[in-house]
């Protein structure tokens, strides 16, 4: 009885050994060379906890349950907005900040949208919604734009959706000529009568793009970073790609920020972490095992050099996010009840 | 027997993990908040005028209809399995019992992607020149469920036939009873709290599941469970969803209640 | 009935129940990590188990709250049960049906009810959290298991034991224990089992990195970062539970038929 009780305690003591300095991190799936994270915990003698999600909503209910204290979080532009509305963001020390390169002018305009003071965000990768194909659809593909995620094309059988309701009802929009951040009961009923009317394969997230390299699907609505980053793999792997990324005229653009909610309990650390992120090898580091384009204009200067062997990728036309005709729209905060609807159609065009 | 005093923490125990969280449930319910603060709570009827609509019902009868055929189904196969081991003189049954358990020690989440491995048109079958194209499709599911909770019907009704008496059985065939007159009159009435554990035990958690539906029908089906998910995990919506979970639990008291009725001894359950 | 429709249908249930166990058998031994098409044979995933941090650490927790939770909700279960049956006939049954609760409970309403409490409650999601709410669902298993041994036990034997000059406790330690041991061991093993494998009530009430194994895989289904290294993990643990209960049952026949 006695040695039971005294294996307990050491079980429990054994669970209980948070003592390590620990940052908490809320990303996505696959959007941080984990590589590098072993350095940061290293070169900081800390550990770093990293949850992901596969959506802002996603990453917003996380951290407003409270039940783990992020020290980091990587939101999307409009997300910051709400996030900043409703004041669950620190104010960025950048005095601790060591590391504060030069960002894209184009991605500061956007940023001063969600964050004007330019106060609570760092920018961390850039891009664009668009569709990932097998090349055997190719052809329809390039012809027929966001039509192909909603009429039935020729030759184009599995179509797969983002399970994230902005981003699927935006792809609705965009495909009216709708304004991808409107309000409108009529429009948005518009969208999804659209998305209902197609019978999609799958919904998904970072498994669309997986499918679509093992031919499970035709063609699928993916973030642009999901193209390049199975680009890489492929490559890697001494294989030639069967698949393609086209990113129609009109389309989304976000920018996803390191942000430090409220909850953080370590804000010493999670500025380090902020700074190191920004560290141009460190970045440049991360750019090789995430597919996004990086908002740092000296890492992508590094990736033009011709000895770097990026090419394939920074001369694709839609690795940079506002490439030479594309018109990017970037999404705005809709207010509390309209993501509450946004969900809801998801849930219906499931049904 | 004189410990009643050990009951007296379980009572408080219960009251804390049960009884309080159903009544903020019932609070939340029937408000309007920002989860789980009391800063902005409202009273408001919205929650229960969302739950009428049609995609939230649809989602029940979903739930009700794959969860009643998965459950048809385990009972069609998994009876005559229980009964064939039961009755039999094999020498090794308890093993296979035990065998038909094993399954459920391997983590379900990882049966549940082996599943979804082979109903994928490209997968490893198409070495054997197979290619099952049934994701999304209402049989990988219902296939899905019956694999993983079939165990939970066997047992039982194994239970259950295993403590038949045999001499019962010898008694009414010299009475001269046909071997499937004597199952109908003699050994099915005797085996129906095993049936009706079973049917609890398969039924409750297929209606109720979400990671199963979520990954067999390629996030298409939206049962009751992804639902409650949804709301908790990526709406922020603690309102709605604790509504419905409270529609879910008092539907389980219903079926706990009417079970109570039939069989008072409380020996259904295991 | 003919003899070879019935080992049929028994053939096919096994069949149902363990294709996905073969399947997962397969892909632990696949080199692509994708699993879709056949790479080479290896046993890299066997011997990289441990080497991923990420998956032993959740391994390792899992195994933690298994054995502690186990051990807590067995003893208290028994106690409680002991307590229950204390109680005369009708009080005894409504309190059996109140601990049925929680068995018959939906997974994810169990789950949310305690995210609640432990929110409200202001408790650290992690480790404690998870600890919690494996004890609440195993508690009343155990009880299930111990009252059906407590029912058959002869009244007389803790009457004599304290006639004897016992006394509560060591009537208790001594006598009631040992005589509902199989009750305890079975309650036991179900809490353990339901503990190792359990998904969504851990998955609402950890936080803090504290995953378990069944958090870590779905964290991760159709990402980069899932390993196979899981289903090598979850294949040894099938093989060695059967290959256990096979030599335990072939010496059991054995020793009965000697």
């Amino acid at each position: 009885m006695k040695k039971l009780i005294s294996l307990i305690l050491v079980l429990f003591l054994f669970a209980c050994s948070n003592s390590e300095d620990t940052l908490y991190v809320l990303n996505w799936g696959e959007y941080i060379d984990l590589e590098l994270v072993a350095q940061f915990e290293e070169e900081f003698n800390c550990k770093v906890v990293m949850d992901e999600v596969s959506s802002n909503e996603e990453m917003y209910t996380r951290i407003k349950a409270e039940t783990t204290d992020y020290d980091i979080a990587v939101p999307s532009d409009y997300m910051v907005e709400k996030m900043i509305s409703e004041n669950m963001l620190k104010q960025i020390d950048f005095d601790s900040v060591d590391n504060q390169p030069d960002y894209f002018l184009e991605l500061i305009d956007i940023q001063k949208i969600y964050d004007p003071n330019l106060e609570y965000t760092v920018p961390y990768f850039w891009g664009t919604i668009g569709l990932m194909y097998d090349f055997s659809v190719e052809q329809q593909v390039i012809e027929n734009g966001w039509n192909i995620l909603f009429e039935e094309v020729d030759g184009v059988d599995k179509v797969g959706m983002y399970n994230s309701s902005r981003d699927a009802v935006a792809s609705a929009l965009l495909y009216l000529g709708l304004d991808i951040n409107t309000i409108s009961d009529s429009d948005l009923e518009q969208a999804e009568n659209v998305l209902k009317g197609f019978s999609y394969e799958t919904f998904g997230s970072d498994d669309l793009k997986t499918k679509i390299v093992d031919h499970n699907l035709d063609v699928a609505l993916v973030y642009s970073g999901d193209f390049f980053d199975q680009l890489y793999l492929t490559w890697e792997d001494g294989n030639d790609e069967t698949f393609g990324f086209y990113v129609p005229e009109t389309t989304n653009v976000w920018v996803d920020n390191l942000v430090i909610p409220t909850t953080s309990k370590n804000t010493e650390l999670a500025h380090k972490f902020i700074s190191f992120m920004n560290d141009i090898d460190n970045a440049y580091t991360n750019v090789n095992y995430v597919g996004y384009c990086p908002a740092i204009i000296e890492v992508y200067e590094i990736m033009l050099i011709p000895e770097e062997e990026w090419d394939g990728i920074i001369d694709h036309p839609f690795y940079f996010p506002l490439s030479e005709g594309t018109d990017g729209f970037v999404y705005r905060d809709l207010g509390e009840e309209h993501y509450q609807k946004l969900d809801e159609i998801l849930i219906n065009v499931k049904g | 027997m004189k410990y009643k005093s050990f009951v007296y923490p379980y009572l408080i125990w219960m009251v804390l993990l049960v009884i309080i969280p159903f009544l903020f449930m019932a609070l939340l319910s029937f408000s309007k908040s920002t989860g789980l603060s009391f800063d902005s709570l409202e009273f408001s009827l919205e929650n229960v005028k969302k739950i009428s609509e049609t995609v939230y019902y649809k989602a029940i009868l979903n739930s009700l209809l794959y969860g009643g055929i998965a459950t048809i189904i385990c009972l069609l196969i998994g009876y005559p399995v229980a009964y064939v081991l039961a009755f039999s003189k094999f020498k090794y049954k308890t093993l296979a019992l035990v065998l038909i358990i094993v399954p459920t020690w391997s983590n379900m989440l990882l049966r549940i992607i082996a599943w979804e491995k082979l109903f994928l048109p490209n997968s490893i079958l198409n070495s054997i020149g197979i290619s099952l194209d049934l994701i999304g499709t209402p049989l990988a599911v219902i296939i899905g469920m019956v694999s993983i909770y079939l165990p939970f019907m066997i047992f039982p009704i194994y239970t259950v036939l295993e403590k038949i008496d045999t001499s019962l059985i010898e008694a009414s065939s010299d009475l001269g009873l046909t071997p499937f007159k004597t199952f109908l009159k003699v050994t099915l009435p005797l085996s129906t709290s095993g049936i009706i554990s079973g049917i609890i035990m398969t039924f409750l958690p297929s209606a109720t599941a979400f990671a199963l539906p979520a990954r067999l029908s390629g996030g298409k089906l939206q049962l009751i469970g992804n639902i409650i998910e949804t709301q908790f995990k990526t709406s922020f919506n603690y309102n709605f969803g604790s509504l419905i979970s409270l529609v879910v639990v008092i539907v389980i008291l219903i079926m706990l209640s009417i079970i109570y009725r039939v069989d008072s001894k409380g020996e259904t359950l295991l | 009935m003919k003899k070879i429709p019935k080992v049929l249908i028994v053939v096919f249930a096994f069949a149902l129940l363990y294709l996905p166990i073969i399947v997962i058998g397969i892909l632990s031994f696949n080199s692509s990590q994708v699993g879709s098409n056949f790479g080479t044979i290896t046993a890299r995933w066997y011997t990289e188990i441990f080497a991923n941090s990420s998956l032993s650490g959740a391994i390792v927790n899992t195994l933690i709250v298994a054995f502690v939770s186990t051990i807590i909700s067995t003893i208290a279960g028994t106690l409680i049960a002991i307590g229950i049956y204390s109680f005369r006939n009708s009080s005894r049954n409504r309190l059996l049906l109140l601990n049925n609760f929680p068995v018959v409970n939906a997974d994810i309403s169990t789950a949310i009810t305690l995210m609640i409490i432990f929110s409200l409650l202001g408790l650290r999601f992690g480790f404690t959290t998870m600890l919690l709410s494996h004890i609440f669902f195993s508690i009343p298993f155990v009880i299930l298991s111990v009252a059906p041994r407590l029912r058959e036990l002869d009244k007389d034997l803790l009457d004599a034991a304290i006639d004897l000059g016992c006394n509560k406790f060591q009537a208790l330690y001594k006598v009631l224990i040992p005589s509902i041991r199989t009750g305890i061991i079975t309650g036991g093993l179900i809490a353990f089992t339901m503990s190792i494998d359990d998904f969504v009530i851990s998955w609402f009430n950890t936080g803090n990195g504290f995953d378990n194994f069944s958090i870590w895989i779905y964290a991760r289904l159709g990402r980069k970062t899932f390993s196979p290294s899981a289903y090598a993990y979850n294949s040894l643990v099938t093989i060695i539970t059967i290959a256990g209960l096979v030599i335990y049952n072939l010496k059991t026949v054995r020793r009965l038929k000697k």
